[in-house]
């Protein structure tokens, strides 16, 4: 097994069968507003790799790209586990404080740094894009 | 809201709140707890008179030994996860109440002025060089 991990209570366990597709940094507002104030941090993974056990919560927000985000947390701690994006359900985002440590990922770029705050402090050596990145590659042929 | 304070509320809108003050500073908190609910950042925090709180709606809370030993409650929506605040229970009194930065209307208002509990940040925590690192809690052994 790759990874495993658990919230805050630890009602939500986490398993991971893959290597991330890519970790980045989120500093959205609606981010900031999940994430106490700093951005989230967000290791990408195939879907079917990611395996939870626990109850969870979810609410949704709609993306400046149109795209339904659904974002999924305990509901006995509020810590966020997952998000998806309406556009990509081959892929769950998984919440970088959730998974156990120590386990050497680490943000590769940061996005929508148009939304952070003036005191934000953003890593210099890293690939920054003002609002969405790029679009991920499609999945691979079945 | 109150003349003069300030006003938060939750990603969804399910919990709203109203602070009749000013802050009394702002700090980042590296506790590998605070990592959890954070999505795997520091939370960052405001404080405030606990007095000058008001929160409506569906609030969750939690109540945990922090790494300091004080007994804390966190507070967060119950809707959306979004986390609200952190108020010591135990010493009760004794400490102002940290509003989660993100929640505020304004994220801006106040700037932190230290982070907290470096010693758990992950090795690729970005910091300001221009404000202190307490290894621990506030007023602990700094990193240089």
């Amino acid at each position: 097994m790759a990874y495993t991990g658990r919230c805050a209570c630890g009602a939500t366990q986490l398993e991971i069968t893959a290597e991330p597709v890519a970790v980045r940094q989120c500093w959205c507002r609606q981010c900031q507003q999940i994430a106490a104030g700093g951005p989230t941090n967000n290791a990408i993974f195939p879907a079917d790799a990611v395996r939870i056990e626990g109850a969870l919560g979810h609410s949704q927000w709609r993306a400046a790209s149109g795209n339904t985000l659904t974002f999924h947390f305990c509901p006995g701690c509020g810590t966020q586990v997952y998000g998806q994006s309406s556009a990509r359900l081959h892929l769950k985002t998984v919440r970088l404080g959730m998974i156990d440590e120590p386990h050497g990922l680490r943000p590769e770029m940061i996005i929508w740094t148009d939304e952070a705050p003036a005191w934000a402090c953003l890593d210099p050596q890293l690939e920054q894009w003002p609002q969405m990145p790029p679009a991920p590659p499609p999945p691979p042929a079945p | 809201m109150a003349e003069g304070g300030h006003a938060g509320r939750c990603l969804c809108g399910a919990v709203t709140y109203a602070l009749a003050a000013e802050p009394l500073g702002a700090r980042m908190c590296w506790c590998r707890d605070c990592q959890y609910i954070a999505s795997g950042s520091a939370t960052v925090n405001v404080l405030f008179p606990e007095a000058a709180f008001r929160c409506a709606g569906d609030i969750g809370t939690l109540r945990m030994t922090a790494d300091s030993g004080n007994t804390v409650e966190r507070g967060f929506c119950r809707q959306c996860g979004s986390q609200i605040y952190s108020r010591t229970t135990e010493p009760a009194g004794t400490q102002p109440i940290r509003i989660r930065a993100g929640t505020l209307d304004n994220p801006g208002l106040r700037a932190p002025d230290a982070y907290i509990w470096t010693d758990s940040a992950p090795a690729w925590a970005p910091f300001d060089p221009a404000l202190p690192r307490y290894r621990r809690g506030p007023g602990s052994a700094r990193k240089e």
